[in-house]
């Protein structure tokens, strides 16, 4: 297989479930980043490099489309549990729960009235832009949409270290360093289950029945920690491809530009989507022994929302569990390997555009005048031979041949 | 790398106060309810607006200029929404003009868009023209750019865009030819022969071919041999 089509495609998905953000996980808005080696998503171990014996023609590439992310993060919940009444912009719940992140979204009631909700106050009373007309005087139902990720709340355990319990006290020792989590939870040590009232510190915990055991290390705490996850981001990506050292994509004003955006080169485009405006035309060489990279610019600002997202609501942590893509660029390209690498050498000299037809073709034509050269001197050698004999044989019938 | 395929993208968001961002496309950050913190910059109607210096969304620092070894041909322009439309200026003068000769406002988006991704398929166009053939040539030393004009103002008073939809945008699309084919390409445009990549390829296969033949001695052999002798063609 000395042509073959190779593709390769990069996704950087989150860190999982369970993984608190950390931004050393992510690149940095409008830093580029290497698709292949710089620890983002799924890499290789080196960089790509093309042996003496190979050759690579870049055919295409597209990336995650779209600019604007929060299309897909605001209002993808619903709330309709109780009823409300409302006087002026005051709405006021009955047997409601309104949280916090209800703040921004909408609320729809009185016959189909949609309202920004402008404040929250506590789980029954919140404020809207401006008034239902008329007030809602009598209970009615509603439906408020709201929501950046989805708010769940997940079981966890823990068990690090070693405790020792006297009266309600436990204490923790050895990376038993407890979280404000856990109050409300139960912790079991040594078989014995008490639930937890309190965190006085990172080290103690208050249980509501007292308990004696000596430091140990047979212990496990159940509780549960509401987050929110991150299901969905647009990265407003670009693609530049390096060659060695140098940046195909420039300006209009001749200096390094970030590339093509994801809209101009959609990667996955489904079927509404109209082809992408960009075409690799030209296709890009890169010849043996050279480097090459493909370098992807994230414009949305990932851990800027999720530090505005913690600042905002301390209480709820982010997470961006592995099924939410947050970004993907695939390219494909042709290698040429072996004999057939020496043949793209041939067709860059002679200024033939290189592609797997031109290879195939001047394959042919070597091998029809390798062909040629041995038929051709089989064809002239039976010719002469059979003049030669013609000749010999008219010279004997006309008496042309003196006998010596 | 002298033939490359090229693309500038605008758009009229920016982050902050300021209307323009000459570092080209912003950092868009989001607050903690996910809401953008930038703005569609309003586009006040039928006032061309330069994509590459026009002081609205990510601009160049200076105007797109051709260098002396650089050659342009650009094939593809496209914008949105689609009340507007795009025009090609090299130096002082448009392209796209009426059959009156006065310029207009150019190549429609409805003809050539370049929408949004997130746009519902039943608001799709599909372009009526595809890429623009014959192309346009940017020869070198000369100044160019893309003028944006809108039949509508858009975004008034700066708005927070909601989705992409929302986002006025331009792209081009064009061959950047610089150094040996750069002089190809001005030696097909002498000879009216388009200034495509297979054109150049094929002028650079003459060249090697006539190399070639120069090399191997034959014309030198042919005028030995032939002498004054009247030439016989065949």
């Amino acid at each position: 297989m000395a042509i073959t089509i190779q593709n390769y495609e990069w996704t950087l998905r989150g860190a999982g479930d369970f993984i608190t953000y950390n931004p050393a996980s992510y690149p940095t808005a409008s830093n580029d980043i290497s698709i292949f080696v710089d620890g983002f998503g799924n890499n290789i171990e080196i960089p790509p490099f093309v042996s003496e014996d190979q050759f690579v023609v870049i055919e295409n590439f597209g990336s995650t489309p779209g600019v604007l992310c929060q299309t897909n993060l605001i209002n993808n919940l619903t709330y309709t549990t109780g009823t409300i009444t409302s006087v002026g912009t005051a709405v006021t719940g009955i047997g409601t729960a309104f949280t916090a992140d209800m703040l921004g979204g909408t609320i729809t009631s009185n016959g189909g009235q949609v309202r920004n909700i402008v404040a929250f106050t506590n789980a029954t009373s919140i404020t809207v832009d401006v008034a239902f007309a008329p007030d809602i005087g009598v209970a009615d139902t509603f439906s408020i949409s709201y929501g950046v990720g989805l708010t769940t709340t997940k079981p966890r355990t823990f068990s690090d270290g070693l405790v020792t319990s006297a009266a309600t006290t436990v204490t923790g020792t050895l990376g038993a360093t407890f979280t404000l989590d856990m109050v409300g939870g139960t912790i079991t040590i040594n078989g014995t289950t008490r639930n937890i009232l309190a965190r006085p510190t990172p080290n103690t915990l208050t249980i509501d029945v007292a308990l004696t055991a000596a430091t140990t290390a047979n212990y496990i705490i159940n509780y549960s920690v509401t987050e929110i996850d991150l299901t969905s981001w647009i990265p407003n990506g670009f693609v530049q491809i390096v060659v060695n050292t140098t940046g195909y994509y420039q300006d209009p004003q001749n200096t390094w530009q970030k590339g093509i955006s994801g809209d101009a080169a959609p990667y996955p485009a489904t079927l509404n989507d109209i082809p992408g405006s960009y075409e690799l035309k030209p296709n890009i060489y890169i010849l043996p022994e050279q480097t090459w990279d493909f370098r992807y610019t994230m414009m949305n600002d990932l851990s800027g929302y999720v530090a505005n997202r913690a600042a905002y609501n301390p209480s709820l942590s982010t997470t961006i569990p592995n099924t939410t893509i947050l970004a993907q660029c695939q390219v494909y390209y042709y290698l040429f390997d072996g004999p057939d690498s020496l043949i793209c050498h041939q067709l860059l000299e002679l200024g033939i555009p290189i592609n797997v037809d031109n290879v195939e073709w001047y394959k042919k034509m070597l091998l029809k005048e390798r062909g040629l050269d041995t038929d051709t001197w089989e064809h002239y050698l039976q010719v002469s031979m059979a003049y030669r004999e013609r000749e010999a044989k008219q010279e004997e019938l006309y008496g042309r041949t003196r006998k010596g | 790398m002298s033939l490359r395929r090229q693309a500038y993208e605008w758009r009229n968001i920016t982050s902050g106060t300021s209307i323009v961002s000459n570092i080209g496309h912003p950092i868009l950050t989001y607050d903690a309810l996910g809401q953008v913190q930038a703005t569609a910059r309003q586009i006040p109607a039928n006032i061309p607006i330069d994509i590459m210096v026009g002081g609205i969304g990510n601009n160049l620092e200076m105007p797109a200029a051709n260098r002396a070894h650089q050659f342009i041909v650009i094939d593809n322009i496209g914008s949105y929404p689609y009340q507007a439309a795009l025009n090609i200026r090299i130096e002082t003068t448009k392209y796209f003009q009426s059959p009156d000769g006065v310029p207009t406002e150019g190549m429609p988006a409805s003809a050539m868009p370049f929408a949004p991704s997130t746009i519902l398929g039943n608001q799709e166009v599909v372009p009526m023209i595809e890429v623009l053939d014959p192309t346009v040539y940017v020869l070198p030393g000369q100044t160019w750019g893309i003028e944006y004009t809108t039949y509508a103002t858009l975004n008034a008073g700066g708005q927070t865009p909601t989705t992409d939809n929302t986002i006025a945008r331009a792209y081009v699309r064009y061959l950047l030819i610089d150094g040996p084919d750069q002089l190809i390409a001005m030696r097909l445009v002498e000879q009216s022969i388009p200034v495509t990549t297979e054109n150049i390829e094929w002028y650079k296969q003459q060249l090697i071919r006539n190399r070639l033949r120069a090399d191997l001695g034959m014309e030198e052999t042919l005028e030995k041999t032939l002498g004054d002798k009247p030439r016989r063609f065949i």
